[in-house]
């Protein structure tokens, strides 16, 4: 658009310069002629994407506008709010810096080419799938002692919660199934005895009850109230690496003596194990030292 | 090139070192890169090494903590003491063969402060001279270290 026709289109609004566009002034809307107040900045689009236009036609068309509840200052990424039959509110990322769309409820980003409305269904199908474990896992959040994740996602299907002193249970809900799993992770001694009442306890779970009153009647103990506990008082992190989840692996590989109970990630644990001298191996298992008791640990890679 | 793994890691414990020091005695001096840390020790009080400030260097291998940290003291001023050389070097199994990843730069600075308090004659290694015209500057990891002597 050259000056004149800059001008021709918009008389009340004087541009300081035209590449990049930047101007204040006033554009008249309606029949009544109402003026209202502009001023306006090209924004520097450092990256253009091809999908503009599609996302934005099917933004006209499919998705709404209303939707669309942010773009952010460089407009790559422009967010969409989706709501579930639930009315539960989930955010959807659409990034045309990487051309992909993600969102909170899946980890995965999928590609622009797969079209923003197909995405959305996606999603959306996603949501009635999950709308049961979410409801569970919100129980759990509200009234149980949770350690990890801190923030959970909706994309995260799992809790680390307090149990008792020294031990914590690893609940992972599975979409469509009954009844979450539940694993007990801590010292031999306390955690080999509640992992066996949870065994017994198969098929018990009644979706009625809260999580808590569920659990409760499995480990026939009461649990530990939100927030009594926090991350340092319960060992959860590798002994090596520090990190609670790595490449989607709990660190449950607990060091068997009792007042250790270390745990570590299967493959931390493995590295170390084979840089030193008095580790034995036959196949994938390997006899070592616990690097923090110097008892006996025996971990088998995958 | 850091790992994944030692880079998650060494956050870890850069975080927890500055957010919470574990006594007026060890401090964080510079940290250029996460793989190169130097770190300030005071000598205990009550000690030979009372108020002595002395700098140690930590520089952290790619494959850390499967593989121990390398540590020298650095600067003008090194510690006279049996188990360390006048080139920095630390004679100190649990920089050596002894590491664990169960240690942690922090454990590393205390193990020295009480290495130190608990020395009772400041004299340098026997043989420091020759230690250190053939090490110079090398890394203290290529030497093979014999521990000893445990009552220092």
């Amino acid at each position: 658009m050259d000056h004149i026709e800059f001008y021709r289109n918009f008389p009340l609004l004087p541009p300081q310069s035209l590449d990049p566009l930047k101007a204040d002034g006033y554009i008249e809307i309606g029949e009544d002629q109402q003026c209202i107040h502009v001023g306006m900045t090209e924004l520097s689009v450092k990256h253009t994407s091809k999908f503009y236009s599609r996302i934005i036609d099917e933004c006209d068309k499919e998705v709404g506008w209303d939707n669309v509840e942010s773009f952010d200052k460089e407009l790559q990424i422009m967010t969409i709010m989706l709501i579930d039959e639930a009315k539960k509110e989930h955010k959807v990322y659409v990034d045309f810096a990487s051309e992909n769309f993600s969102s909170d409820i899946d980890e995965n980003s999928v590609s622009m080419e797969f079209g923003l409305k197909k995405y959305m269904d996606v999603l959306r199908k996603k949501c009635e799938q999950l709308a049961d474990c979410w409801a569970l896992l919100d129980d759990v959040d509200s009234s149980l002692c949770v350690l990890q994740p801190q923030n959970p996602k909706r994309s995260e299907l799992w809790r680390r919660l307090a149990v008792s002193d020294f031990a914590s249970a690893l609940l992972e809900v599975v979409p469509d199934l009954f009844c979450p799993q539940i694993t007990v992770y801590g010292p031999n001694s306390i955690a080999a005895p509640l992992n066996a009442k949870v065994k017994g306890a198969r098929g018990m779970w009644n979706g009625a009850l809260s999580a808590r009153a569920n659990l409760e009647a499995i480990f026939d103990f009461p649990l530990p109230e939100p927030g009594s506990f926090n991350q340092k008082d319960i060992k959860l992190e590798c002994g090596i690496c520090f990190s609670y989840r790595a490449e989607n692996e709990d660190a449950d590989q607990i060091c068997s003596s009792d007042p250790c109970a270390q745990p570590f990630h299967r493959k931390c644990l493995v590295q170390w194990l084979t840089t030193k001298e008095d580790t034995r191996q036959s196949y994938n298992t390997y006899f070592g030292k616990c690097p923090y008791c110097s008892e006996n640990i025996i971990v088998t890679s995958k | 090139m850091l790992t994944a793994l030692s880079t998650k890691r060494l956050m870890r414990e850069l975080n927890q070192l500055i957010k919470n020091p574990p006594s007026s005695h060890v401090r964080l001096l510079s940290h250029e890169t996460l793989d190169k840390w130097k770190i300030q020790i005071i000598g205990a009080d009550e000690t030979l090494y009372a108020d002595e400030k002395y700098i140690l260097q930590f520089k952290f291998p790619n494959d850390y903590p499967l593989e121990s940290p390398e540590v020298v003291f650095v600067g003008d001023c090194v510690p006279v003491h049996p188990h360390i050389y006048s080139n920095g070097h630390i004679c100190l199994s649990i920089l050596y063969q002894q590491w664990s990843p169960a240690l942690t730069a922090e454990a590393v600075c205390i193990s020295i402060l009480s290495m130190l308090s608990s020395c009772t004659q400041k004299k340098p290694p026997k043989r420091d001279a020759i230690y250190v015209k053939r090490t110079k500057t090398a890394s203290p990891k290529k030497t093979s270290w014999r521990f000893d002597d445990d009552n220092v």
